[in-house]
């Protein structure tokens, strides 16, 4: 059995029936031709039966392979994400310069970069990608503090 | 000869030559980052896209492609990684050999087998282009329909992998195309109350979080911060390479054959060309026992099939507006961008700078000589960019890249979201490129059914009634056939006894 794969399934299963569902409710097209609802209704049903057939060939499938990662290395991922979330919080306030550099030198520590180099690294590379978004291609990055 | 002249004109200007040898750059050094894809590459180019002229734009497009592929068989011969999924089919074979003191000479032939791959793609994308235009000037809603379900069928079933699974991928990103303004009635489907979802979700923000994030959230996960790399041997390595080209000059071609074919084929990109190209040869070969030990025959023959596919890849997308695989999607986005509309009319319309293209693709194939020669001697230093350095800052570029488009917090949203579920997927053994596949011709399959639909009045037997819409639907029963005979085969080998385990 394959843990993993019957969960999938498990969830596309159910995903696949809620979209189903939903899309019956949307409206049809005066003349009585199927509308909007039509093609989601198929997908929904479609994604539902593969979902199935994945529950069933977790079942039958041999054994879990797991989540080959360390508590550190996921810590580390979790972390990754956590950065962008709070670039999109912090950005508008305190600016692109500011929050991608707390975000690069905070990351090159944790992964390994020594302080003193990602204290270096972390801001020279922040101003690097100002300039060359801001200021080269002129995207319109959030001043913040700096503005 | 008229149109050669102008379009060489477009082609040679200082900018645009200074926008190929910075994409040469970038192409390469991407491509030879394990991890690093060239999808990613050209996600990441959106920006820069929409900041340069159409020529530039597209050259740089095409020189980065062309770059990227030849460079993931860098660290596949030296790491044993390939850089992109293009080189996974030889990465074995690769890696073998340098194992055996010759890693130079298998990089050296990688280029020249790179680059006559290229030249061959590019004189078929100038032949073929036109000719299926001519076809395409007579297609209708029907054949639209059908080259949307071919392409997501190949893209499902002939990936590697399972076809369950592929399947799966194609379903998730044709559910993803439905969210946003539906097209018969305008009525707002699975948009939560949120308005930046009235327009769906953004194709690029989720291609580089598909392409982009998940691939740095892999890369911290796995931990691996330092590679070690197989040193290059000293001496002359050009004209062994060209010696070990000429000896295998029937699997070039016969490789290059094979790229163009899954290159022209929607749905089918280089990783299915090299490891198509890679059975071939295997099966035609007289040392099969080699292959997977550090065959230079099947590095020829697959490392000239991933890239004769790149040039063909565009024919579909130019020619239908069906891209090829995830890069073309990318191209088709960037092409609308620039208000060239794909169809049989582009080559009308926009007769110069296609030939511009077609001219940037042999100025970069034959530019992979040098920059790929240089870029073998700096491949040790290549390999030597501190990961935990890199990481974050492909992380900050992720988030300014899909933040780019609209300006917006939700698309970095989108990334993100997006690089999380690709890494689930991948980690699951999904395949992420039918999911772009899916959300790029969700909305051509959908209009283009409801449009032959309404159409046919409901009589099914319009949708094969011409000759060209039958086919493609019997090329797309051969395609769902395919896996299904695989199927049988392998249940069949299951119920027979084993010989001698009795």
């Amino acid at each position: 059995m394959n843990p993993e794969e019957a969960a999938a399934g498990l969830l596309l299963l159910a995903l696949g029936a809620y979209v189903s569902a939903t899309a019956s409710r949307f409206p049809h097209l005066a003349t009585g031709y199927p509308g909007p609802g039509l093609f989601p209704q198929v997908l929904g049903a479609l994604l539902a039966v593969q979902g199935a057939a994945l529950v069933v060939a977790g079942l039958r499938d041999g054994g879990p392979r797991g989540f080959p990662w360390t508590r550190g290395d996921l810590f580390n991922g979790l972390l990754v994400v956590l950065a962008v979330v709070l670039y999109m919080v912090a950005s508008p306030r305190l600016g692109f310069l500011v929050t991608s550099a707390v975000v690069l030198t905070g990351l090159m520590a944790r992964l390994g970069a020594g302080l003193g180099r990602s204290l270096v690294l972390g801001p020279a590379l922040a101003g690097a990608l100002y300039l060359l978004f801001g200021k080269v291609l002129r995207v319109p990055l959030p001043p913040g503090l700096l503005g | 000869m008229d149109a050669v002249t102008r379009a060489a004109g477009l082609l040679f200007q200082p900018d645009v030559l200074l926008a190929v040898l910075l994409a040469a750059a970038y192409g390469l050094f991407v491509g030879a980052m394990p991890g690093l894809t060239v999808t990613m590459a050209v996600a990441l180019f959106v920006p820069f896209a929409m900041f340069l002229d159409r020529v530039p734009a597209l050259a740089a497009i095409v020189t980065l492609q062309a770059m990227g592929i030849f460079a993931g068989d860098i660290p596949a011969a030296l790491v044993r990684m390939p850089g992109t999924p293009a080189s996974a089919a030889y990465v074995s074979d690769s890696f073998a050999l340098s194992q055996q003191g010759k890693a130079r000479l298998v990089l050296a032939v990688d280029v020249l087998a790179s680059s006559f791959g290229g030249l061959l793609g590019a004189a078929a994308l100038m032949v073929g282009a036109p000719l299926l235009a001519e076809l395409a000037l007579g297609f209708s809603s029907f054949e639209y329909f059908w080259l949307a379900v071919l392409g997501l069928s190949t893209t499902a079933f002939i990936a590697t992998g399972s076809p369950l699974k592929g399947a799966v991928s194609v379903t998730l990103g044709l559910l993803l195309a439905t969210v946003g303004i539906d097209i018969t009635l305008g009525f707002p489907r699975f948009t939560f109350g949120i308005p930046e979802l009235l327009d769906g979700v953004g194709l690029i923000p989720a291609m580089i979080g598909l392409f982009g994030f998940s691939e740095v959230l892999r890369s911290v996960l796995a931990g691996r911060m330092q590679l070690s790399y197989a040193p290059l041997e000293p001496g002359p390595a050009f004209v062994p390479a060209l010696r070990v080209l000429w000896r295998y000059r029937l699997q070039a071609l016969r490789g290059g054959l094979v790229g163009l074919v899954t290159g022209v084929l929607p749905g089918a990109g280089a990783d299915i060309g090299a490891w198509l190209a890679y059975g071939v040869s295997r099966k035609f070969s007289k040392e099969p026992q080699r292959y997977g030990r550090g065959s230079m025959e099947a590095i020829v023959e697959s490392g000239v099939a991933n890239n004769s596919d790149l040039a063909a890849e565009w024919i579909p997308t130019l020619v239908f507006g069906i891209p090829g695989d995830a890069f073309t999607a990318v191209v088709l986005g960037i092409l609308m961008m620039k208000g060239m509309r794909p169809g049989p009319a582009v080559l009308h319309d926009y007769r110069d700078v296609l030939v511009a293209i077609y001219l940037a693709f042999l100025l970069a194939n034959v530019l992979m000589v040098p920059f790929g020669f240089a870029a073998i001697r700096a491949s040790s230093h290549l390999l030597r960019v501190p990961r935990n350095v890199l990481l974050p800052a492909i992380t900050m570029v992720c988030v300014v890249g899909s933040y780019a488009m609209n300006n917006s917090l939700f698309d970095v949203g989108v990334m993100l979201v997006m690089g999380v579920v690709g890494l689930l997927l991948q980690v699951l053994g999904f395949p992420v490129a039918p999911v772009v596949l899916g959300m790029v011709l969700g909305p051509l399959l959908e209009q283009n059914f409801m449009i032959s639909l309404i159409k046919s009045e409901g009589a099914w037997v319009q949708f094969v009634a011409r000759p060209v819409s039958l086919a493609l639907a019997l090329l797309t029963a051969v395609v769902w056939v395919l896996p299904a005979a695989g199927f049988v085969r392998s249940l069949a080998a299951r119920l027979r006894p084993t010989p001698g385990a009795a």
